[in-house]
C-alpha cells in the first residue's frame, strides 16, 4: 500500500480510501463498539473485564491496587464515554474526503483501539512480519487486519505532521 | 516498541509505600509547581503501539518538540519506560487518563 491515502492540506487531511476500505474500517469500528458496550463492566477495577479490551483500560497505579481501584472507579465510564465518542466521530467520517482537527485525533484513537483489540487478540509481537502472511488464508484474516489498520495509522500520522 | 513491559513491570512493585499527600499537606498547597509533592508519570513499552504515533502523542499531550518526544519514545522502547510528565497528584492522573485515551500504557508513582 503506498502512502497516498492522506493528504496535507492546510490545517485539514484530505482522505483517498477505496470503498473496501471504508467498509472494512466501518465493520470493524461497529465490532468494536457492541464489544464495549457488552463487555466492559463500569467500574469494577479490571475484574471481569474482557481479555481483548484489558489494554484499553489499564491500570493508574501498578502497585497500590486500592488507589488503582478508586482511579478506575472514577474514571472507567468517563474513559468508555470518550471512546464511543471517537468511534462514532470516526464512523461518521468514515465518508468524508477531509477530517478536521477533531476529526483526525478520533481517527487516530479509533484505529489504535481497533488495533490494541487486535493485537493483544493476537498476542502480537513487535517483529511479526506482514509478509509471511498468506492473503488467502481465512485464517490469517485478523492479522493482515493488524497490518492493514498500523499501515493506515501511520500514513495518517505522516499526512498530519508534515 | 518491542514486548518487554511485562518483564520490567515488577520493578514498580519495590516503590516504597508513602503516605497519602492530601492527608498530611495543606491542599491549596499543592499544585503542579510544588516540588515537594511530586508525582510521576511513566509511559511502559508495548509491542502494539508504532513509534510514530507515540512521538506525536508525546508532542499533542506535552508540547514536547519533536527531537524531546523522539528521545522519550526511544527511552520508552530501550529501557522499558521514559518519566514523560510531573505534578500533583491531580495533574497526573489527568496525564495518565489522557495518555490512556491514546491507548498508550501510562501508569503514575510518586517520584522518590
Amino acid at each position: 500500500m503506498s502512502g497516498t491515502r492522506f493528504g496535507a492540506r492546510g490545517s485539514l487531511v484530505s482522505v483517498h480510501l477505496a470503498d473496501w476500505e471504508r467498509r472494512l474500517l466501518s465493520d470493524m469500528v461497529g465490532e468494536l463498539r457492541s464489544n464495549l458496550l457488552d463487555h466492559t463492566p463500569a467500574r469494577d477495577g479490571g475484574d471481569g473485564l474482557d481479555p481483548s479490551l484489558r489494554r484499553l483500560f489499564p491500570p493508574a497505579y501498578l502497585s497500590d491496587p486500592d488507589r488503582d481501584a478508586e482511579y478506575q472507579r472514577l474514571m472507567r465510564d468517563e474513559l468508555l464515554a470518550e471512546r464511543l465518542d471517537h468511534l462514532d466521530l470516526l464512523d461518521g467520517a468514515l465518508a468524508a474526503d477531509h477530517l478536521d482537527d477533531e476529526q483526525i485525533t478520533a481517527w487516530m484513537q479509533g484505529l489504535n483501539e481497533l488495533r490494541l483489540v487486535l493485537g493483544t487478540q493476537l498476542d502480537i509481537s513487535e517483529e511479526d512480519d506482514p509478509a509471511e502472511i498468506d492473503p488467502h488464508d481465512p485464517a490469517q484474516r485478523p492479522r493482515l487486519r493488524y497490518h492493514y489498520l498500523g499501515g493506515l495509522l501511520a500514513e495518517l500520522i505522516d499526512a498530519t505532521t508534515a | 516498541m518491542s514486548p518487554t513491559a511485562p518483564t520490567v513491570a515488577p520493578r514498580l512493585a519495590n516503590a516504597p509505600a508513602v503516605a497519602d499527600p492530601e492527608v498530611v499537606r495543606d491542599p491549596t498547597s499543592e499544585d503542579e509547581h510544588s516540588t515537594d509533592v511530586p508525582w510521576v508519570v511513566l509511559v511502559w513499552n508495548d509491542p502494539i503501539n508504532l513509534m510514530s504515533y507515540v512521538v506525536y502523542v508525546f508532542q499533542k499531550l506535552f508540547g514536547y518538540s519533536e527531537a524531546k518526544a523522539t528521545e522519550l519514545m526511544l527511552d520508552v522502547h530501550n529501557k522499558g519506560r521514559a518519566a514523560v510528565a510531573w505534578g500533583s497528584r491531580e495533574k497526573a492522573e489527568l496525564d495518565v487518563f489522557r495518555l490512556h485515551e491514546y491507548g498508550l500504557w501510562a501508569t503514575m508513582q510518586k517520584d522518590n
